[in-house]
């Protein structure tokens, strides 16, 4: 199998939690209209503030929830400015990036710098019997810790509440149409509220993954723009739940595959083989969607052209070695291609980073 | 439109004010971080000259005229490594000296950069830039701070640039010295090398090892991986966890803050990985772990301290491989002593030229 191992599926789903938490708080956010680019100060004020707490409390599910409690007050911090005041989103979340930062170097250093590297426990892995004794995804899926599951049950939550209950509906009226939503008698603000403290938790959760979920270590600015990650997965897929799931695991498997690939003296057929594979598949899905002449015309031509040369590659097994800097690019190329590729063919909320305010138009 | 404005500047305000206490990640302003690294140096009671240093030594130190001396960072100066480094240098010479340090860490854009040496020389008659980073930062400041002396470690000098100054550090060269140990220590005939981020420090260290463990055994397997930061320890320990299941046995991880994921990444994989570190002593960290490439940059920072005060900072590019102990060299942990003499046969072989490193090392 080469790179395409037990161990970089495991690899994979561990490097996609984190930014599958993140990105489906921020489609909760975004489907209210909400664009919070803030989301990497929410999840380094979750990553401090979780480790601060298991280090107090010796207790890491408390730790966990002190980091939630300090990316919803990230959080609140974004509502008030954008939903009740109405400032510029995106001015707003870069602000509270750079405060998160500021805010969690200085705590760490007044509280560790004179102590040794602080190194906490942290949770090992739950094995689910049965399943976790499955051939291939056994153990990277069905032996996680307790945050890596509920990263996967948040994506079936956040469809239920979107698709199936009334807040939802009302969610989604307000990202779409906010004046028609609130002449439905849906207070807008305060379900953007919600929708922005929701991101601020899971951002939390997705810090706390990172610090006290897998490391038991902090460090500073230690998220290192996986929170952007998370918002290109929210486009990159489609602003749907399971999309962005989709998303988070192809952003996780193309980091997990380039730290392998980078040892191997040439690039193995392996990875010819599976790129005319994803790229057959995804010429499928696209045949199966309904898009217009041209476009379905010219997918078609692209798709056809990769799957040509990763089988002739596959065959041919060019001895081709990349220079790593090429390969530590490979998760940034996936989210450009997302911005560049798909922004224009998916619908994104038609309010999103519109503030509301009742009898103006929007 | 004017309440919107007035609220979102507040909080780009706020959002500085709050990031310059702790520095700035994304170096998005030197000025600032070099302010408030002054006012927290002073308040965690580090600086020891207080504004009439310079003239008044320390007790028991020695006066180099100098009444401040200013230092940039790439990255935080508690990275438990190179930065760290650096800084720790800087304050002990401080101390010994009399000298006011002033330190601007985190600055990672190359614009803030030049930011940053320009307004430390603006107050400080000599300005260091810790790493090739600082490179193309110093040939651009030096030029237009003719009367303060600029040094940059692992930079460039200019012959048209009097005032510009620049000692390397080859970090290859102990790396050499690890790869021929690591060749030695694997039973598996496999040796992994983790990189931080990719600069030449990095490069220079993959290819000394990588020339280690060949001239010991070329038919050992060789992988390289970069991280792509220094400090991220969930992306070290996946890298590690690759190497590791694809059958490394010894690791040279080329990491600061991130080392601590290499550590976790042999725990859980429950196999005898032996692990080799840069800059700062880990020995206590763990029986696997064998070694350092022990870099003392407080013995570079006083050698240039000593060099500016007697005006003798060097016109041509100053180098530093193992001749100097004091400065670099490979270090054994206990456990791993009776690998010394092998340690102590390569260090006198390159110092005396008899081991010819590969190019750039």
């Amino acid at each position: 199998m080469g790179p395409f191992d037990t161990a970089w599926l495991a690899s994979m789903v561990l490097l996609s939690v984190p930014l599958l938490l993140a990105a489906t708080g921020e489609l909760i956010s975004e489907r209210g209209g909400v664009l919070n680019i803030g989301l990497e100060g929410m999840m380094l004020s979750g990553a401090f503030f979780s480790f601060l707490g298991v280090y107090l409390w010796h207790n890491v599910p408390l730790g966990v929830l002190t980091g939630m409690g300090a990316g919803v007050v990230v959080a609140l911090i974004m509502a008030l400015l954008c939903v009740r005041l109405r400032s510029d989103q995106i001015v707003v979340g870069v602000g509270l990036n750079l405060l998160a930062l500021g805010v969690t170097t200085f705590t760490f250093r007044e509280i560790f710098a004179t102590q040794a590297e602080v190194r906490l426990d942290y949770p090992q892995p739950i094995a689910i019997p049965g399943l976790s004794e499955l051939p291939v995804v056994g153990r990277p899926l069905f032996q996680q810790t307790l945050l890596g599951y509920l990263s996967f049950v948040a994506v079936g939550a956040a469809w239920f509440v979107l698709y199936r209950t009334s807040f939802g509906l009302s969610l989604r009226a307000a990202g779409e149409s906010p004046a028609a939503a609130d002449t439905a008698g849906a207070s807008v603000n305060r379900i953007r509220t919600i929708g922005t403290c929701v991101a601020g938790a899971l951002a939390g959760a997705a810090g706390a993954y990172l610090s006290v979920g897998r490391l038991g270590i902090f460090n500073e600015g230690m998220t290192g723009g996986r929170g952007f990650l998370a918002l290109a997965a929210v486009i990159f897929g489609g602003w749907r739940p399971l999309g962005v799931m989709a998303a988070a695991l192809v952003f996780g498997a193309a980091d997990a595959l380039q730290l392998r690939l980078q040892s191997y003296e040439s690039i193995p057929r392996e990875v010819w083989l599976v790129m005319a594979m994803v790229a057959a598949a995804a010429l499928v899905v696209a045949r199966l969607r309904r898009g217009d002449r041209d476009t379905s015309v010219a997918v078609t031509i692209v798709g056809g052209a990769v799957v040509a040369v990763g089988v002739a590659l596959f065959v041919i097994g060019p001895e081709w070695h990349f220079p790593p800097q090429l390969w530590l690019t490979m998760p940034y190329v996936l989210a450009l291609l997302a911005l560049g590729g798909l922004v224009g063919r998916v619908h994104m909320p038609s309010a999103l980073a519109t503030p509301y305010r009742r009898g103006e138009d929007t | 439109m004017s309440r919107k404005h007035l609220v979102a500047s507040l909080v780009v305000v706020t959002a500085l004010v709050g990031a310059a206490c702790g520095g700035d990640d994304d170096g998005g302003g030197a000025a600032t971080t070099a302010a408030s690294d002054t006012a927290t140096t002073a308040a965690e009671g580090v600086t020891t000259a207080g504004s009439s240093a310079g003239s008044t030594p320390a007790a028991g130190g020695e006066d180099v005229a100098l009444a401040s001396v200013g230092m940039a960072l790439p990255g935080p100066k508690n990275d438990k490594g190179f930065n760290q480094s650096h800084y720790d240098g800087l304050i002990a010479a401080g101390e010994k000296y009399g000298f006011t340090p002033n330190v601007v860490e985190n600055v990672v854009d190359p614009q803030a950069r030049i930011d940053a040496l320009k307004n430390l020389a603006a107050d400080n008659p000599l300005v260091i830039g810790v790493g090739g980073e600082y490179a193309e930062a110093g040939l651009t400041a030096a030029p237009q701070y003719p009367d303060v002396e600029f040094v940059v470690i692992n930079g460039e000098t200019d012959p048209a640039i009097p005032n510009l100054h620049a000692y390397f550090v080859r970090q290859g060269v102990p790396a050499y010295i690890a790869g021929v140990v690591a060749a030695e220590l694997t039973e598996a005939n496999k040796v992994g090398y983790l990189g931080g981020e990719l600069i030449p420090p990095t490069t220079q260290s993959d290819d000394g090892f990588k020339a280690g463990v060949a001239a010991s055994n070329p038919d050992i397997e060789y992988a390289s991986t970069i991280v792509g930061n220094f400090n991220d320890p969930e992306k070290a320990k996946e890298a590690a966890s690759a190497q590791i299941n694809a059958g490394a046995d010894v690791i040279f991880a080329l990491l600061d803050a991130g080392f601590p994921g290499v550590e976790q990444a042999v725990t859980e994989s429950g196999k005898d990985v032996l692990l080799i570190n840069p800059i700062f002593p880990r020995c206590d960290e763990g029986e696997n772990i064998v070694g350092v490439a022990f870099l003392s940059s407080g013995g570079l920072v006083d050698q240039i301290i000593n060099d500016a005060g007697s005006g003798a900072l060097p016109t041509e590019p100053q180098f530093y491989g193992v001749e100097n102990e004091e400065i670099q060299r490979f270090e054994l942990c206990e456990g791993f002593a009776e690998h010394q003499a092998l340690v102590d046969e390569t260090t006198d072989a390159i110092n005396a030229g008899e081991i010819e490193l590969p190019e750039g090392v």
